[in-house]
């Protein structure tokens, strides 16, 4: 299937989609309608609750069956326009095992990852997905009733690479702000850069200090800070056992298509710049420089 | 109370402050003074390797030079001659230097000999020594930074008080001026 067949369908889907919303906003207000007619409050909480069930599931499914269609037809076809070398797998995502790897994050009661891309760009591998990690927080109200819920704490990209350099420890490198502290059990010291505007920006932990100024050389600190400018949100970095995680918390989920509007070319030069990005890093931290390798 | 207790307890109280502000003040340069010295013994491990590395990189060489032949020696010379924990900082810039010189020699003749290039220990010494160089340049940065915080306590008011009165004395910072800003890159 061609790509403006491809892009033909979705629209089709989504126009469907569209009339079910209409149809289920209906479906709520004759329901409303007549609860009112009735004048029982009760019956009116009932109809509206039960007519909402309905239309959310009339609705839910469609909307399913269009992203999973943007994602296996649609996404492979943008891929291919960026000629790399990428293997993608909507359903999977990068474990949480090698989340946890990168010692950024504690372990969430509640882990999510999707839309997983992995692949080899001039000898270094690299793979990304969508992260989702939440903690479950448990509180109680004045007549002593227990309400489990759960508070999100990354929501947004995860990245890893192999990293060109080897060193023993851990380097950290978080973007600063008012709530972040000193990394919770690392045996890390702060680390002061000559860079002051990089140290604004970011706060460096790292178990050697000699470590993190080998690692973290003029230029990369340039680029570092070039990156942090690109993506809105958080970013934070961590060389740790040959790879380097990247973590870019912008509460964002990557590659959903949009329900409210047409796929345009904006939205595909979107999904294809947050493919190429991949490689990007690549080059633009110069992780592809391989005279480390021994 | 007696007013002489008052004021024996008030000079004592402003006494036992004094002693744990020198005290506190000491020990910062005390602890800044010791990692300048790490730093610096940082610098000295970075040396060595690169003049191990580079002593083998003129062993494999010295045979395909000719006009640099002079240049190359003296690094086997200085390798020979010097004690690297005993030099002063100047001494190792100028040790750095030398070798500066010696690398550009050892390019020039790669350059002109692309059976060197190929030469599997060769290649194996080039990756060997690019990693040397990036290790000193973190040693560099290290001591500069280390440098800069202790001379920082020594100068500046109020510790200057305690720096003067314990002799303690500012440092000298490593400069070199080509790897000072930019990442090493290796050309061969």
């Amino acid at each position: 299937m061609n790509y403006n067949q491809t892009l033909e369908q979705l629209e089709n889907k989504r126009k469907q989609i569209m009339k079910k919303i209409q149809i289920g906003i209906g479906i709520v207000l004759v329901s409303l309608l007549v609860g009112f007619l009735f004048g029982d409050t009760q019956v009116l909480v009932f109809a509206g609750i039960i007519s909402l069930v309905i239309a959310v599931g009339i609705v839910a499914d469609s909307v399913t069956k269009y992203k999973n269609h943007f994602k296996n037809q649609l996404m492979p076809l943008l891929i291919n326009k960026t000629g790399m070398n990428l293997e993608y797998n909507y359903r999977d995502g990068v474990g949480k095992d090698t989340v946890m790897g990168s010692k950024l994050f504690k372990k969430p009661d509640r882990y999510h990852c999707e839309d997983l891309m992995y692949g080899t760009f001039e000898d270094v591998r690299f793979m990304s997905s969508d992260v989702h990690m939440q903690e479950r927080r448990v509180t109680h109200d004045s007549k002593g009733r227990r309400h489990v819920h759960y508070v999100t704490y990354f929501l947004g990209r995860w990245l890893v690479y192999d990293f060109n350099k080897e060193f023993n420890g851990i380097i950290q490198v978080r973007e600063a702000s008012f709530l972040e502290g000193h990394p919770w059990g690392l045996n890390v010291d702060k680390i002061t850069l000559e860079d002051v505007e990089f140290n604004k920006k970011f706060k460096t932990y790292a178990t050697n200090q000699h470590d993190a100024f080998y690692v973290l050389t003029p230029s990369l600190i340039l680029n570092m800070k070039k990156l942090e400018q690109r993506f809105p949100g958080k970013i934070y970095f961590s060389f740790i056992g040959s790879q380097l995680h990247i973590a870019i918390y912008n509460s964002k989920n990557s590659f959903e298509p949009p329900i409210f509007s047409s796929i345009d070319e904006n939205f595909i030069n979107e999904q294809i710049q947050d493919v190429i990005i991949l490689q990007e890093i690549v080059k633009e931290l110069r992780l592809n420089r391989d005279i480390f390798k021994k | 109370m007696n007013p002489g207790i008052v004021v024996l307890i008030i000079v004592g109280i402003i006494l036992f402050i004094i002693l744990v502000w020198v005290a506190g003040g000491y020990n910062s340069l005390q602890s800044g003074k010791i990692k300048v010295n790490e730093a610096e013994s940082g610098i000295d491990v970075a040396l060595t390797k690169r003049f191990d590395v580079l002593t083998k990189m003129v062993e494999v060489v010295k045979g395909y030079a000719k006009h640099e032949k002079e240049t190359l020696e003296k690094v086997v010379e200085l390798r020979n001659s010097v004690k690297l924990p005993n030099a002063s900082i100047q001494e190792k810039q100028q040790i750095v230097t030398q070798m500066d010189q010696a690398m550009r020699a050892i390019n020039v003749v790669v350059e002109q000999y692309p059976d060197l290039k190929a030469n599997e220990n060769f290649k194996h010494l080039q990756v060997t020594i690019s990693d040397v160089e990036e290790h000193l340049q973190a040693a560099r940065r290290v001591y500069n930074a280390n440098v800069s915080y202790y001379n920082q306590k020594v100068q500046l008011f109020p510790s200057n008080i305690i720096a003067g009165m314990f002799h303690f004395t500012t440092r000298e910072f490593f400069e070199a001026e080509e790897f000072k800003r930019q990442d090493v890159e290796m050309k061969f």
